[in-house]
């Protein structure tokens, strides 16, 4: 994760952003391209809608830099949320919503690869994104696939529910616990 | 609230999924419960880490001159439009000569504002441009409130219009707002109140001179408004 003082970093860029200096939008860009395109990437499971997405994410943050402040997160979440927003909204226009289940259930068969990865092939993968991942590994199936529903999808739980056939009530339940769960595993791991 | 009810708000907070109400709701605790603030400051590590869930990918290289070749090279909102101008639709060649006749405008009206010694208003003379408005949208797709911000050319002053306002908690008002690039904070326009159906009518002028005019936004602050925006609710340039 980023540490601190890395937010206080990215927060001092993005209020250079909001004076126009091009340089800190550079130095911004460097930091979370790579972050923008994997999430818009994993909403859209397109490589050509993700590039767009991209482009679309940093001319906003270029024109709304000057609304961001700490009390809307940090910078990473704030960039993020803009990067869903942006990505959901064009998975609804191109009514992709029905793929993105099936890419939940391949990407969790992959989880369940990597899990048995050996170490040394796991430092080529991303640091922040490996926490993660490993934390998302050790919840059950049915967990994984409502919290990547739940983050990814901009569903909202009545409709995850209608989408995975399951009552409201197991769905809030299910997202409960995974949750408290990945609380506690990556509270662990930080 | 009970915990589990606090917690069920975070875990929406922190999944992206929380509605306009909760949304304000989740900032009218966050500065009044503690208990809540440390719930949510529990859950804040794994706000991050879900950040980091999708599989890393490297942007294609070519992406941030194309990126870069979008931002104009002075912060200046004609030029801005200018550019995007060259490079696409018809629509904001309108667009740009909207905000370029805006800019003229609030900056001649200013000035005769401040020779008569008043408080600049956002006044014009938009008869030439009668199609004029701001469409304000909610920034999450599942929203329906939209907001319009038209030039009344009769009454020289800007209206605003709005539909689909939940009420908020007590403590909290919606506050519209004026961002011009070339000053550092958002300008306030003041506090506007949503009827029992959600509607808003008002006149709104901002409370300090502005010179160019890039957006509008409506957001959720504490009652009585606040200095900086915090939670848009609803935006539109």
């Amino acid at each position: 994760m980023h540490e601190p003082n890395h937010h206080e970093e990215a927060a001092v860029l993005i209020r250079k952003v909001a004076e126009g200096d091009r340089h800190s939008f550079e130095a911004l860009y460097d930091q979370f391209s790579g972050l923008v395109f994997s999430t818009a990437s994993r909403i859209l499971s397109d490589q050509t809608d993700a590039e767009d997405v991209t482009q679309d994410v940093f001319v906003q943050i270029w024109d709304k830099a000057g609304l961001y402040s700490a009390s809307r997160g940090t910078p990473v979440t704030w960039i993020i949320t803009l990067t869903k927003n942006k990505s959901i909204d064009r998975l609804r226009s191109v009514q992709r919503k029905f793929r993105l289940k099936e890419e939940v259930q391949k990407e969790n068969a992959i989880i369940d690869v990597r899990t048995d990865r050996k170490p040394e092939n796991e430092v080529q993968l991303h640091e922040n994104s490996q926490i993660i991942k490993n934390a998302v590994a050790e919840l059950l199936p049915d967990q994984r696939t409502v919290i990547e529903l739940a983050y990814f999808s901009g569903l909202t739980q009545s409709q995850i529910a209608e989408e995975l056939n399951e009552p409201v009530g197991t769905v809030k339940a299910r997202i409960r616990r995974a949750m408290g769960k990945l609380k506690e595993l990556v509270s662990r791991r930080l | 609230m009970n915990r589990e009810e606090f917690e069920d708000l975070v875990i929406s907070e922190s999944l992206g999924m929380l509605t306009p109400q909760e949304t304000a709701l989740v900032e009218s605790l966050a500065s009044s419960d503690q208990e809540f603030q440390k719930i949510r400051d529990d859950y804040a590590p794994v706000q991050e880490a879900l950040a980091y869930l999708a599989p890393h990918q490297e942007a294609p290289a070519h992406l941030k001159a194309k990126i870069l070749a979008r931002i104009p090279a002075a912060q200046h909102l004609v030029h801005h439009h200018e550019e995007k101008e060259e490079s696409s639709a018809i629509g904001w060649t309108w667009s740009s000569l909207l905000a370029a006749a805006c800019i003229i405008l609030f900056a001649g009206l200013a000035l005769l504002s401040l020779q008569e010694g008043q408080k600049p208003l956002l006044v014009q003379d938009m008869r030439e441009i009668p199609t004029e408005y701001v469409l304000l949208k909610s920034q999450k797709a599942d929203e329906k409130a939209t907001a319009q911000i038209k030039w009344n050319g009769t009454r020289r002053s800007w209206n605003l219009q709005a539909e689909n306002f939940p009420q908020l908690p007590a403590g909290k008002d919606y506050q519209v707002w004026i961002i011009d690039p070339s000053l550092k904070t958002p300008v306030s326009c003041g506090i506007v109140k949503p009827d029992k159906n959600g509607k808003i009518k008002a006149t709104i002028a901002p409370d300090q001179n502005v010179t160019q005019m890039k957006a509008f936004a409506i957001s959720i602050e504490k009652a009585g408004g606040d200095t900086d925006p915090h939670v848009i609710f609803v935006i539109g340039s």
